[in-house]
């Protein structure tokens, strides 16, 4: 009853208040372990994450686990906690976090890492490992920030790299069998494959990061939690497939996903069937890094629509290729609903795609555009990146100048149509993530930033272009962290003390105290983010073994540098590694 | 047009009318209910609630309408739904609909207000005027709460004061009992609750 005096006081009450549909409810004094599932951002966000969701139903399907959500809290929400002195809380239960058995946070991006602090200290936990006891829980972390884990390495008691959906049962398991003993359990819980205990483990000793080798055999959900506020991404999303055969060599999602692993139609429609009876969703969106590469597309999407079409469902399609963009599947798509037109070419000219290995060439955003518009859509959204490795002015205006001939390409086709065409640029900056062949590359400093945002900006002229940027502040911090070592725990502890939280919110982000925090910890940026870190250098998440191998990475990291692409995993296998963790039986993409 | 009577109550008085009109709507689909769906490129469910009712009211005898493609009995409409709403919603009745919504002028609310007294209502409540600002679709306005609320009584209860209020419910005219109680405890530190009992027509017979 406490927590209700405050709801009324905030501004998104139905974010602390529980009671949503499918959201699990167990009776506390029936159930062995609980478990309680922290998304280290506002509950929108969270709501929106897919594998939140997964895990909490494969926790929640077993009788003695109870595993609840938790998420941070708004500054108003938080502000009345800390007042009231209402300890951090799960949603279903509402009881303090403090006292359940774990404490499991999912580290989706950099940029969440002070709210992870926050929350353990709105639970009324010390944020180091060092400094809570034996009888407080253990303090996990999983999801893709992890394959790094040193920057939380002070305060995570253990990571799971990998996969979780068995691994979590696992360490469940090993919970109960040493009763609650935490020091036991940490010890035994380091030896196993994907767990790294940072306080007592043998760096010599990698860690293996854990796959799921058949999707087709994994639970999946058949209920989803419907919120009863409007969260971001509010419907049912289906994961076709997890990894990716395109080996972009900026991006990490790319990499430590692998291997390729599809699910089949027939198991998904089922899995849609019972989700969309569960929640009654409007809206169904197929989740994977580059749908087109679904080898069943054409097939499942003929399933989907002869589903959804008269259930009045809409269909998201997100990140759809350009290059092999389907004119049929756009027209069907359309039969139920087009949702908008994005291509994310990433680099202005064909030489910098060339070199981060992009294979889209200016034919394939042509064709695409063509049979956008004359489907008769008129807006087009590119996605670009500025700092790539080899970025020069000439790849920054071609960025403007591809955008033009778009616009230039729309009055040529001779559309009859009221509305005029526009293009959207969306640009970010790049970083350099652990495990991709740019690894060892420095991203550009701030003033870069700007002046290369400034130098495209210039060259824009038309009206019918439009540009969305960031600063490049959050970039810079990403940086740092992404590649960032165990010293940078200090550092993390200060911002947050000083007041940073929310970081990934524009209006909560707070540069000028990280500079302050740095400042003191005497962390510089061109040590970490700036810096080129060698090919023969031990690198901070050398301990973890993703299935990557350097060597591939270097390799790679090469071919760049010589404008050269490398064929994607269907066309010819370029020996990554990755099956050393899987076995040789999974990566069958072909 | 079939009409349903349902409480909003519990977690589910977070929710704005907004955010409950979706969820019906989604509840609908779950339950299979034959539900009529507007033409056009973007159909959506044909739904009509009585009144919005604000977040963080409670209600207890809230309404809404469909129409429906094909029959069904109207008791297995009440139980599907019920088996499928989130916690504190919940069907009272369902019936063919009598009466239109726009006949609603009113309601009446229960408010209460921790570590208040009737004393402290009676004072507040004895000014000639009592100017409040209200959020209207011009921006801010300021009005006079006191010629707006049509009736009302307190009482003193356990831990504090216990208003029944009579108010203006509908498109022409309209009163917060949110906003009626901010502005009698101008405090954000005081606990206040506030549930719609029932709905009245212009001649105050009950809906
Ligand atoms: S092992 Fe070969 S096919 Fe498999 S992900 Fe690596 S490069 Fe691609």
């Amino acid at each position: 009853m406490e927590l209700d005096r405050l709801l009324l006081r905030v501004k998104n009450p139905a974010w602390y208040s529980g009671g949503e549909l499918n959201s699990v409810v167990k009776d506390k004094q029936s159930v062995k372990t609980r478990f309680a599932f922290c998304f280290p951002d506002l509950y929108d966000v969270a709501m929106s994450h897919l594998g939140i969701k997964i895990l909490y139903d494969i926790l929640n399907r077993r009788e003695d686990i109870w595993c609840e959500r938790v998420c941070a809290p708004a500054p108003d929400m938080e502000q009345l906690m800390r007042e009231k002195q209402v300890p951090l809380f799960g949603l279903e239960s509402r009881d303090p976090i403090r006292d359940f058995d774990f404490v499991a946070f999912t580290l989706q991006y950099e940029l969440s890492y002070t709210n992870v602090l926050n929350m353990l200290d709105l639970a009324g936990l010390p944020v180091r490992s060092a400094d809570r006891t034996q009888d407080m829980p253990v303090v996990i972390a999983g999801g893709p920030c992890t394959v790094n884990p040193e920057p939380l390495a002070d305060f995570v008691d253990l990571f799971n790299i990998g996969e979780g959906e068995e691994t979590l049962l696992e360490l469940v398991d090993l919970w109960q069998e040493c009763k609650g003993n935490k020091k036991e359990f940490l010890e035994k819980a380091d030896k196993l494959e994907s767990c790294y205990v940072p306080a007592i483990h043998d760096r010599s000793v990698k860690v293996r990061r854990r796959i799921i080798k058949d999707l087709d055999k994994v639970t999946y959900p058949e209920k989803l939690i419907v919120p009863n506020a409007k969260v971001i991404h509010d419907r049912i999303s289906m994961e076709i497939m997890r990894g990716c055969i395109r080996g972009c060599r900026f991006c990490q999602a790319g990499m430590i996903y692998r291997p390729f692993r599809q699910k089949s139609p027939e198991i998904m429609m089922e899995q849609i069937k019972k989700l969309s009876a569960s929640t009654g969703y409007d809206e169904i969106s197929l989740t994977s890094l580059s749908s087109s590469d679904y080898e069943k597309l054409p097939e499942f999407a003929d399933m989907l629509l002869d589903y959804c079409t008269p259930r009045k469902i809409n269909l998201a399609l997100p990140s759809l290729r350009i290059d092999n963009f389907s004119e049929e599947l756009l027209k069907k798509m359309r039969a139920v609903r087009a949702s908008g037109l994005t291509f994310a070419p990433e680099a202005g000219t064909q030489r910098l795609r060339d070199a981060i290995n992009k294979n889209i060439t200016e034919e394939d955003i042509f064709e695409g555009c063509r049979i956008a518009f004359t489907g008769g859509n008129t807006a087009v959204k590119l996605y670009f990146m500025i700092g790539l490795p080899t970025e020069t002015d000439e790849d920054i205006l071609g960025i403007a100048d591809l955008a033009q001939r778009i616009v230039d390409y729309y009055y040529q086709l001779k559309i009859k149509k009221g509305k005029g065409v526009s293009v959207t640029i969306s640009l970010s900056t790049f970083v350099p993530k652990p495990f991709t062949p740019f690894q060892w590359e420095p991203q550009i400093p701030m003033e870069e930033i700007h002046r290369r945002q400034q130098l495209l900006k210039n060259a824009i002229t038309s009206r019918k272009i439009r540009l969305n940027y960031h600063e490049g502040k959050t970039s810079v911090l990403e940086g740092v962290f992404s590649r960032g070592d165990r010293k940078l725990g200090d550092l993390l502890e200060c911002a947050w003390r000083k007041g940073c939280i929310l970081d990934a919110w524009d209006e909560h982000f707070k540069y000028d105290l990280w500079l302050e925090a740095m400042e003191e910890c005497g962390i510089r940026i061109e040590d970490y983010a700036g810096r080129r870190y060698t090919y023969d250098e031990e690198l901070p998440w050398d301990v973890v073994d993703c299935g990557v191998s350097k060597a591939f990475l270097i390799r790679e990291s090469k071919l760049a540098y010589q404008n050269k692409t490398s064929p994607n995993c269907k066309e010819k296998c370029m020996g990554c590694g990755v099956k050393s963790i899987c076995g040789g039986d999974v990566c069958d993409p072909v | 047009m079939i009409r349903f009577e349902f409480e909003k109550k519990g977690t589910a008085i977070y929710m704005s009318h907004l955010d409950l009109m979706r969820c019906m709507t989604r509840a609908l689909t779950r339950a299979e209910i034959p539900v009529k769906f507007t033409e056009g490129f973007n159909p959506h469910p044909y739904l009509v609630f009585a009144a919005p009712l604000a977040l963080g009211i409670s209600g207890e005898k809230e309404y809404f309408e469909i129409k429906i493609t094909e029959e069904m009995p109207l008791e297995e409409m009440k139980d599907r739904l019920n088996r499928t709403l989130p916690a504190g919603l919940k069907i009272l009745a369902v019936t063919e609909s009598a009466r239109d919504f726009n006949d609603i002028e009113s309601a009446s609310y229960e408010v209460f207000a921790e570590g208040r007294t009737d004393a402290d209502w009676e004072t507040f409540f004895a000014a000639d005027t009592i100017p409040t600002e209200k959020k209207t679709k011009r921006g801010m306005e300021t009005i006079d709460m006191k010629a707006e609320i049509l009736d009302c009584k307190a009482e003193d209860t356990e831990g504090g004061v216990l208003l029944h209020l009579h108010l203006p419910c509908g498109n022409r005219r309209n009163l917060s009992p949110l906003l009626v109680v901010k502005t009698f405890v101008r405090d954000d530190e005081v606990y206040y609750t506030a549930a719609r009992k029932c709905f009245f027509d212009k001649n105050a017979r009950l809906f």
